[in-house]
């Protein structure tokens, strides 16, 4: 089945485009929890309020839209279109989830960050992260997921290149005379191996996230 | 070692004033406590020294250099807090190292002085352990380590000790003390615990709604407060107040205390005039200022009172008695046979005494 270079390409094209989701979910996520979560700011419960708002429009309606906005940019059937769009979905569950394992971390400790000579920029990546290291692995794995399972776009995005293994797969179900349905089993099958590892890898990590939240 | 001085900090969260006007000056090798009950801005004054809290109004001068601006780590100051605050992701190691490393000091330097400052507090063992491996009083020397080895100009504590059981304390108090004797750097220590504060500073500033009520040496706040907040607040048990009427003869210097029946004299001093006077104020004495007499006794500044409380606390016993509304504490030795419900004779010697006007709660000195 692996050597079927389709197959192979397409789960390639998901790790690729589900792992760059999730990091610029994390840098952009983790600037913007930090701010709502710390920095006094007016307005910060509106803005909180319109980064979820985004989340309330059904993704169909915004299909038509990002093809002619990616189109218009160049961008279709490229890891950018994809990782753009999952990224503006994902983001507003990354600052809440992020938001809220910041706030748990105590204000004294990027105090003393501080005082030790970190920026506040410092003091985020060299102690804030990593205090609130098993809720930010949560998160990152919660967003690579999030990316990883995504069909939608991925079909109306990507025609050649970038195909994700959830399009693949339901190309296989239709483009062939009689579907193979074995072979769609197992392809199946192997989409959902990589997020069972990650998941069993960083279970430690996840559960503490989700259940404790930051341990001091 | 450094000489700090704030002039007239003030601090606004939006419309909530936290500080409102702190002026001090704290000399150098002083350790200086600011005390006073939560929510009373002693914390977010110390937060605006340390350049953690932006300053609304006012300066901030170590030694004559204004830094009101700077950058926390530019002050050379260094922080131990409440909670410690170690970083939880690195080892004991680690976190005393971790300003050096920032401060990119070469290795071999961070190494020598992490070492030397983990055995003076007795945790070079612990080096390689984790932070939550350590008990509470292991994290509190780290901290003190992690404070100590950027040998900052100016150590800054924020209630350290609050957080520890009532036997740690004790010895952790006492190690303060002495890390402070050696090491003569600048302290600033806030506390809302006037034993902890009296214990440690030489001087202590009381504060109360973000101003400083009283800023002295810690014994002339003790025994000369300026106002009854003051007074109160400092000293255990509390000082004994009465609400009444004193009358200040002028010519004779006699005074007289008159409280809902009970009427306390005394006379004057020859040769040592008084300004006339009569006035609404709270009269207030410390236990230890209150003497027990033989019953029946009677003399300058005497009042009776029926025995209502016995305190014993082993060395003292503290007795609280009472005529009508009027309620004093005296301290007296254990032995004394004293039992409830006993009329005593106490006396209240005039130059102990601590007059504070009615109605504004400030000293007047008749």
């Amino acid at each position: 089945m692996l050597s079927e270079p389709d197959v192979a390409a397409a789960l390639r094209n998901s790790v690729i485009t589900a792992t760059l989701t999730m990091v610029v979910c994390l840098v952009f996520g983790s600037l913007a929890a930090y701010t709502l979560a710390r920095l006094n700011m007016p307005r910060k419960n509106l803005l909180l309020g319109i980064s979820v708002f985004s989340r309330m429009i059904p993704s169909m309606v915004l299909i038509i839209p990002m093809f002619l906005l990616m189109r218009a940019a160049s961008l279709l059937d490229s890891y950018a279109a994809l990782v753009i769009v999952y990224s503006a979905f994902l983001l507003p569950y990354v600052i809440w989830m992020l938001k809220n394992f910041f706030e748990q971390v105590p204000v004294a400790l990027e105090s003393a960050a501080r005082m030790d000579g970190c920026t506040r920029l410092g003091a985020l990546f060299r102690v804030m992260i990593p205090a609130a290291g098993p809720g930010v692995v949560a998160t990152a794995v919660f967003a690579f997921i999030g990316a990883w399972n995504e069909f939608l776009f991925g079909l109306i995005l990507t025609t050649r290149q970038v195909v994700p293994i959830t399009v693949k797969i339901s190309a296989l179900v239709s483009s062939t005379f009689h579907s193979d349905t074995s072979l769609v089993a197992a392809t199946g099958m192997l989409a959902i191996i990589p997020v069972v590892v990650l998941v069993i890898v960083l279970n430690r990590y996840i559960v503490r996230g989700l259940v404790e939240g930051v341990k001091m | 070692m450094s000489r700090v001085e704030l002039r007239g900090l003030a601090k606004s969260f939006g419309p909530v004033q936290a500080v409102k006007d702190v002026t001090l000056e704290i000399p150098d090798h002083a350790f200086v406590t600011l005390l006073g009950p939560s929510g009373c801005g002693k914390t977010t004054t110390l937060n605006m020294l340390a350049g953690l809290e932006k300053v609304t109004r006012g300066e901030i001068l170590v030694d004559g250099q204004t830094i009101t601006d700077w950058a926390p780590h530019e002050r050379g100051m260094a922080m131990v807090f409440q909670n410690y605050a170690l970083y939880p992701h690195m080892d004991v190691y680690g976190n005393i190292a971790f300003a050096l490393k920032l401060q990119k000091v070469p290795k071999a330097d961070i190494d020598r002085r992490v070492r030397r400052v983990a055995s003076a507090l007795e945790v070079e063992k612990l080096l390689q352990r984790r932070i939550s491996q350590l008990s509470g009083g292991q994290q509190q020397r780290v901290a003190l380590a992690r404070a100590m080895v950027k040998e900052p100009k100016v150590f800054l504590f924020d209630e350290p000790l609050s957080n520890l059981d009532a036997a740690l304390r004790t010895r952790m108090r006492i190690e303060i003390k002495r890390l402070h004797q050696q090491l003569r750097a600048t302290s600033v220590f806030v506390t809302h615990d006037q034993e902890e504060a009296m214990i440690l500073s030489d001087y202590i500033a009381v504060m109360r709604d973000g101003e400083v009520v009283q800023y002295g040496r810690a014994d002339e706040v003790y025994r000369k407060p300026n106002h009854i907040y003051v007074g109160t607040f400092i000293g255990k048990p509390r000082m004994s107040i009465m609400e009444g009427r004193l009358t200040v003869d002028g010519q004779t210097g006699g005074m007289a205390f008159s409280a809902d029946g009970v009427r306390i004299a005394w006379a004057g001093v020859p040769g040592r005039p008084a300004k006339a006077m009569e006035v609404d104020v709270s009269l207030g004495i410390r236990a230890e200022d209150v003497k027990i007499l033989a019953a029946g006794a009677d003399g300058d500044g005497t009042m009776t009172g029926e025995v209502n409380l016995l305190e014993p606390l082993g060395s003292d016993t503290y007795v609280e008695l009472a005529n009508g509304k009027v309620s004093i504490t005296a301290r007296t030795e254990p032995d004394r046979g004293i039992g409830l419900g006993d009329k005593v004779v106490v006396q209240l010697a005039r130059p102990k005494l601590h007059i504070f006007d009615g109605k504004t709660g400030a000293r007047i000195e008749p």
